[in-house]
């Protein structure tokens, strides 16, 4: 049973589509991510959930009330918005209680409600100050509490770490999930990056041009993309593409790679017996072109190249060569001796190859 | 039923910003467009002392052009118009370079060059009426230094009293063009200038490669400010000379309110009215739709 | 060295430092002249400035200038000084600052935060009216005026400076307000603030600024004006500038410049006041008037 359910929603500015169709059925409890570049929709998408833009076609109910054209205040969500948006005027304390005073709460309980929260998220000793004297961290911290305060039915979260740096984005990341483990609300959360879409969500949806390019767990989006897109925007750095070409045999399905090496596929994830001979496009992710074999060699196709360059990373190597045409990214340990101009072998795992129609982008 | 509610509760929010908005619409709307529509159309009728409502098409417009009186006013205003604008800006850019080479007293200075914006045009008139009067003012103070022949009557010269206006609105205006071509000095990213010194160029080069070409919108926009100002001068003038001597100093601003209101002839005046509008929308209005553009970009 | 900035030209000599500061010193005089002169000559006899030396001090000090300026001047017909006029102008620019900031706060708000089809259309017709000839709007108003019985009327001119008041003010908080995070109004529509509570709780605490910038401006333009104050009042009802002007330019009787100067700088008083106490604010008007047409 969908607790937040997005139907048929379309958004259009003018004479440009932002939102084309969009269907998600959201369980209670679930942390739902949308990831995509910018310009994607995913904001708009955030934006009409919120009632903050109005859709074009289509409806949104959060439990089992038609919220379509409800104002913003009356759809019992509560939002934290990428600059914080905390009310410069106001102290950290009546921040948070605002929205309460505005639903005509005592001065009491809104007190009450305000300690509680603000225990929660460590910042009692900030209540007095103005959103001026509270460094990034803070703020955001004051955002969330003005969005748990309300005790929504659904958190909207508007790329919400994107102003932090690096290491204070990680240490937050971890106190919003485990938030959410705590609180089990219902969290829609929007960013353009990955590795939070990955590590926060219970399901991702992927969107691109207005369109969702896939919904699916983290495991889904990553180990089984729906289509070149979603393979190639998943993925730091991104899976490699290749133009190869199929052929079915005896043995299995014959892959010619773009340098004219050939392997055969026997044994896969994959249906090999759906696959058509002809043209189509493989994808590889680095971490699967490694640079030992393990013991069963028949998994593996072994490439030689000469390597361009090496970028160590430190707990990662990586190694840039080229394929053909195609520049090839793998991943090799941290530990690696390996040099850029040097001759070496590349052991790409079949298991974990994908093939996309090169029409349609559309998984195989 | 709650559905409805909420609706009613959505699109009330949605309609009162515009609730807001439209009285100063509807004002605006009666009290410019619909007032320049009505002299517009008295600029085509016989009014006289009160308004006509009788068409004659273009004749007031061909009897404005003919008028002697006109003639004197639209060449004052070139000359004005030029002199005045070419003066505030040389002056305004010059000022601004001068005070923005570290002056010590800047914070003194500046609010010196810049508080005639403050004063009226009438007591900027009474100051300089008195101060250029030939038996008071300047003529006196110099002879009696000891220059017994030094002369200085162009209030009362036919042929120079416009000068005197020009003086008067360039004391009143250039420090406000300074401060303008100030804030943009100011605003030039340093780096820029570092990198030309880097690059070799000398103080003199910097200027007038660099820094005036970045200036280029502060030009347009004070002389958008400062055009709009010499069509509409008109209290300066009532307040200096009053038009004189006999009318050397009439600009279209005085000559449409003597025309309307003590001569009767208010079809004439209600043309003049018409073609200062013109002249001005001919530069404000391409300027404020690039403004207005501009913004749309960002 | 010192920091390298344009402001520090390295090859200026001292002589070419010495003209910089000659050169600003003598247009310091040029601009301080009329006013040290209105000054220095409110205080003298009018013998004494007949007699030349408009530039020296006061040999005997008299205030009865300023007195007669203030209380008992001729102005028309009536030897009132310029005290009931100068009230007129407070009567006339007080309720017409405040209401139209008022309406200019509500207008920018509307147009910078709730947009809708064609606002930039509308923006810019508004703003176009704070640039017209008001030649154009004399005749109809003084019909609208006479019409609504405010001809001759100080209330005539409240509504008057008001209407024509609207273009500036919007476009101060127009533009100010663009500047102000729209995540805030967004925020605060979730918190359940509606459209006035959204202004009044959190736009209008963040607006002290442009208030003080809007209100120095309008106070000074409307407190200036000659044109409408001349064309929509009556001997009762005149603002101080056309009092002034009717002081110094009737034709009847001496010329009594000492009196003159006096009521100068008594009307050229509240805009100086305001100046001096807030040049800074009033500098930001100016520039937001102009270069963001």
């Amino acid at each position: 049973m969908s607790f937040l359910k997005i139907a048929n929603v379309s958004k259009s500015f003018a004479s440009t589509q932002v939102l084309n169709d969009i269907n998600i059925d959201i369980a209670e409890g679930e942390f739902v991510v949308l990831v995509g570049p910018s310009g994607c929709g995913k904001s708009t998408l955030l934006n009409t959930i919120a009632g903050l833009e109005n859709v074009t076609a289509g409806q949104i109910e959060i439990a089992g009330q038609d919220v379509t054209h409800t104002v913003p205040a009356d759809r019992d969500i509560a939002m934290v918005f990428q600059s914080y948006a905390l009310y410069p005027n106001m102290t950290v304390e009546k921040n948070i209680t605002f929205a309460l005073e505005m639903r005509g709460m005592s001065a009491e309980a809104q007190r009450k409600a305000c300690a509680e929260v603000s225990e929660v998220l460590q910042i009692s000793h900030l209540l007095k100050r103005k959103p001026g004297q509270l460094s990034g961290g803070q703020r955001q911290r004051v955002a969330m509490g003005r969005a748990l305060v309300r005790n929504p039915q659904v958190f909207l979260f508007d790329e919400p770490l994107s102003n932090l740096d690096a290491k204070l984005r990680v240490d937050m990341r971890t106190e919003i999930k485990q938030l959410h483990a705590k609180l089990g609300t219902t969290i829609v959360y929007v960013t353009h990056d990955q590795i939070e879409a990955m590590t926060l969500a219970n399901r991702i949806a992927v969107m691109n041009g207005g369109i969702i390019q896939q919904l699916g767990t983290p495991d889904d989006i990553y180990n089984r993309p729906a289509n070149l897109f979603v393979a190639s925007f998943m993925g730091s750095p991104s899976m490699n593409i290749l133009d190869v070409t199929l052929a079915q045999k005896k043995t299995g399905v014959e892959v010619t790679l773009p340098n004219g090496d050939k392997f055969t596929l026997a044994d896969s994830n994959i249906d090999l017996k759906s696959l058509k001979d002809g043209q189509v496009k493989m994808g590889i992710r680095p971490e699967s072109i490694m640079e030992k074999a393990p013991a069963s060699s028949k998994d593996f196709a072994t490439l030689n190249q000469l390597i361009d360059v090496v970028e160590p990373s430190g707990s990662d190597t990586f190694v840039i060569f080229q394929l053909g045409e195609t520049t090839m990214n793998a991943r090799f340990a941290g530990d690696s001796t390996v040099k850029s101009g040097e001759k070496i072998k590349f052991h790409l795992d079949l298991r974990r190859v994908h093939f996309f129609d090169p029409e349609t982008g559309d998984r195989l | 039923m709650v559905n409805r509610q909420i609706f009613s509760k959505s699109t009330w929010q949605q309609v009162l910003p515009k609730i807001v908005l439209s009285p100063s619409l509807i004002v605006v709307f009666a009290f410019v467009y619909g007032f320049i529509i009505y002299t517009g159309y008295l600029s085509a009728s016989d009014s006289r002392m009160m308004p006509s409502y009788d068409w004659v098409g273009f004749v007031n417009y061909s009897k404005l052009f003919a008028l002697r009186h006109w003639k004197i006013a639209i060449t004052n205003l070139a000359v004005f118009g030029t002199l005045y604008i070419g003066i505030c800006m040389i002056l305004g850019l010059t000022l601004a370079i001068f005070l923005d080479q570290k002056i010590r007293f800047e914070g003194v200075i500046r609010p010196i060059f810049l508080y005639p914006m403050a004063l009226s045009f009438i007591v900027t008139g009474t100051a300089w009426k008195w101060f250029l009067d030939p038996g008071i003012g300047l003529e006196t103070i110099v002879q009696t230094w000891g220059f017994e022949g030094f002369s200085f009557r162009w209030i009362k010269d036919r042929d120079m009293a416009i000068y005197c206006v020009v003086i008067a609105a360039v004391w009143q205006t250039s420090g406000f063009v300074m401060a303008m071509f100030l804030a943009g000095l100011r605003g030039i990213d340093d780096e820029i200038l570092k990198a030309a010194r880097i690059d070799g160029a000398t103080p003199f080069k910097l200027y007038t490669k660099i820094v005036i070409p970045i200036l280029k919108p502060i030009f347009l926009s004070a002389f958008v400010v400062l055009a709009h100002m010499a069509i509409k001068s008109y209290d300066l003038v009532v307040a200096l000379t009053n038009g004189g001597p006999g009318r050397a100093t009439e600009l279209p601003a005085t000559f449409m309110y003597s025309y309307t209101f003590t001569r009767n002839q208010m079809g004439i005046g209600a043309s003049s009215a018409i073609i200062m509008l013109m002249t001005i929308a001919a530069i404000i209005v391409p300027y404020l739709y690039a403004e207005l553009r501009e913004r749309k970009s960002d | 060295m010192a920091t390298p900035s344009m402001t520090s030209a390295p090859s200026t000599s001292a002589i070419m430092r010495t003209c910089l500061y000659v050169v600003l010193l003598v247009f310091c005089l040029f601009y301080l002249v009329p006013l040290y002169v209105m000054l220095v000559n409110s205080f003298k006899e009018l013998d004494e400035i007949r007699g030349g030396g408009m530039l020296n001090l006061p040999e005997n000090f008299t205030t009865a200038p300023w007195a007669s300026a203030w209380s008992t001047a001729q102005i028309g017909v009536q030897p009132t000084g310029l005290k009931p006029y100068f009230l007129n102008s407070i009567y006339m620019v007080v309720p017409a600052v405040f209401i139209s900031t008022m309406i200019g706060a509500l207008n920018g708000y509307v147009l910078s935060k709730w947009t809708f089809a064609y606002h930039r259309l509308v923006f810019g017709l508004l703003l176009f009216s704070c640039f017209i000839p008001f030649q154009i709007v004399l005749i109809p108003m003084a019909r609208v005026l006479g019409t609504f019985g405010l001809a001759g009327s100080t209330w005539g001119l409240v509504l008057v400076h008001t209407v024509y008041g609207i273009g500036f003010s919007t476009l101060f908080f127009r533009n100010y307000y663009e500047a102000f995070p729209t995540e805030l109004i967004k925020a605060a529509q979730l918190d359940g603030a509606g459209f006035f509570q959204i202004f009044r709780r959190i736009m209008l605490p963040s607006s002290g600024p442009i208030i003080v910038v809007c209100v120095i401006w309008q106070f000074t333009n409307i407190w200036n004006d000659f044109l409408f104050g001349a064309s929509f009042t009556d001997f009762d009802s005149q603002p101080i500038t056309v009092a002034l002007n009717n002081l110094v330019s009737s034709s009847t009787g001496v010329k009594e410049y000492n009196v003159h100067f006096a009521g100068a700088i008594l009307a050229a008083l509240p805009t100086l006041v305001v100046y001096i106490v807030s040049g800074r604010y009033f500098v930001r008007g100016l520039m937001a008037g102009s270069v963001k047409g």
